[in-house]
């Protein structure tokens, strides 16, 4: 039976595409059975490794299948996500998080630690935030004074991503209270056991370390 | 047919006159083209990074003056200041500097003045009364009452440096670092982040045992501190005189009254 006719050609459907194994810039002549390389007619043949070569082929497909914000450089999701499971699982930061902390992760933590006491009927965003503030303050004020030793500084931005990040496993505390009755003992043996990790945090920024 | 708009009673109508339009652009573009008008801008973005500078610089000097002495701190001054508030008995003879100067580092000597221990311990200790008063009742318990504790804590304690302070002016005008004054009286919390966990444990008669004991330690805490202090330590032996051991005595019960003011506030 005939294939159909479309406007894009007659189309086998059991025809495999063609395998460019040569430049497909290359034109090729059947009836003289010739072939006109790219590049053959290049006055400057210095500049030929500007032109297409099938060799970086295999590389420009695997850039083209990376994702979209990897490919744009935007990875804020994936280091939010996986600095809070460090927090979280009580593994060590990486290094990289330590010398260029960011904020996005602790805006969004502190939100949401604003947000999960609404569902428990409790309004505190003016505690959390007044309280967070002048912590921050201070804590900014006490490790610079005691950096000061060995004639370094911490910027403001540093500590308050620190703090931000350690505020993870309240957020996860003030989201099992919405479901669960802390105010017991198994509720202060996990505030004891998630209250840790922003200790142990920290100590990854020892003083002594800088 | 576009009915027109009559514009003359309109008070706006100068800025949506396609004339005027015109005429303000071009003002606006003679303006930034006006090299006098560039410079004066030019200044103002200079004047806001020299603030930035200065903030820079500022910052600079308060974190490496003198002050930074008093956070100079390690583990093995935290532990000993907290046995010594505990157990003042334990360190006997004079508690003096062994230099004339001020900035000592406390690391040096453990009785030199800091400012970690108090600041610390505070925050630890209304952070300890509200979890002592979350759990013995749970509807008493509110964000607000950190906050509150807080200020009473600060409020006596700055009560206290004042009349201490001013006992000391009227005493042959004795001149006391103010601050080395807050951070001999603020130690006091120290002793008192121990009784709150000691509070939490146990009851009754415990807890009233251990309140009066730390009471108690605070006393001769600030007695042996404030001796340094005194006319009589000043003196030589011949005008050894007993009235600056006695005010330091009545100054040394002061600490301990505020303390049981600051343990009863809010039960």
């Amino acid at each position: 039976m005939q294939p159909l006719k479309n406007p894009f050609g007659i189309i086998d459907p059991n025809e495999k595409p063609k395998q460019y194994q040569s430049n497909p810039f290359d034109i090729q002549n059947d009836e003289l059975n010739e072939t006109i390389k790219l590049g053959d007619n290049v006055a400057n043949q210095e500049e030929k490794h500007l032109l297409f070569d099938s060799q970086k082929s295999q590389s420009q497909e695997t850039v083209e299948d990376l994702p979209l914000l990897e490919d744009l450089d935007i990875t804020s999701p994936l280091l939010i996500k996986s600095r809070i499971m460090s927090v979280l699982f009580f593994q060590k930061c990486d290094s990289e998080y330590l010398e260029d902390p960011d904020l996005s992760g602790p805006i969004l933590i502190v939100v949401s630690l604003g947000l999960l006491p609404l569902l428990t009927g409790k309004v505190h965003f003016n505690y959390i935030y007044g309280i967070g503030l002048w912590g921050w303050m201070l804590l900014y004020l006490l490790m610079n004074f005691m950096i000061q030793q060995q004639g370094k500084q911490i910027e403001f931005y540093k500590i308050l991503s620190y703090l931000g990040y350690g505020l993870a496993p309240i957020v996860v505390l003030s989201f099992l209270s919405v479901f669960l009755q802390l105010n017991s003992s198994f509720g202060y043996a996990l505030a004891i056991v998630l209250f840790q990790r922003p200790l142990i945090l920290f100590q990854d920024y020892n003083i002594e370390d800088c | 047919m576009k009915p027109q708009q009559d514009t003359s009673t309109d008070p706006f109508a100068f800025a949506f006159n396609p004339q005027n339009i015109e005429n303000t652009v071009n003002k606006a573009k003679n303006t930034l083209d006006n090299p006098f008008i560039g410079m004066a801008y030019a200044g103002l973005g200079k004047k806001f990074s020299g603030i930035g500078d200065k903030y820079d610089s500022f910052l600079n000097s308060v974190f490496s003056s003198q002050y930074r002495f008093y956070f100079d701190v390690d583990n093995m001054y935290v532990v000993k200041k907290s046995i010594m508030t505990l157990a003042p008995y334990l360190y006997r003879g004079n508690w003096t500097l062994n230099s004339e100067f001020q900035a000592i580092s406390p690391t040096e000597n453990v009785h030199a003045p800091d400012l970690y221990l108090p600041l610390m311990s505070l925050v630890t200790f209304v952070l300890l009364r509200c979890l002592s008063l979350g759990i013995n009742d749970k509807t008493q318990f509110s964000p607000g009452y950190i906050v509150d504790s807080f200020w009473k804590c600060f409020v006596i304690s700055l009560l206290e440096v004042i009349i201490i302070k001013i006992v000391f002016c009227f005493l042959d005008g004795i001149r006391v670092n103010t601050v080395d004054l807050v951070s001999h009286l603020n130690y006091r919390y120290c002793s008192l982040c121990a009784l709150m966990v000691f509070n939490i444990l146990t009851n009754g008669i415990f807890s009233f045992v251990g309140t009066i004991y730390v009471l108690i330690c605070q006393a001769i805490f600030i007695y042996k501190t404030l001796q340094r202090y005194s006319p009589s330590h000043n003196q030589s032996a011949l005008e050894l005189s007993s009235f600056g051991s006695n005010i330091t005595l009545v100054l040394a019960f002061l600490q301990p009254a505020c303390s049981w003011v600051i343990l009863s506030f809010g039960q």
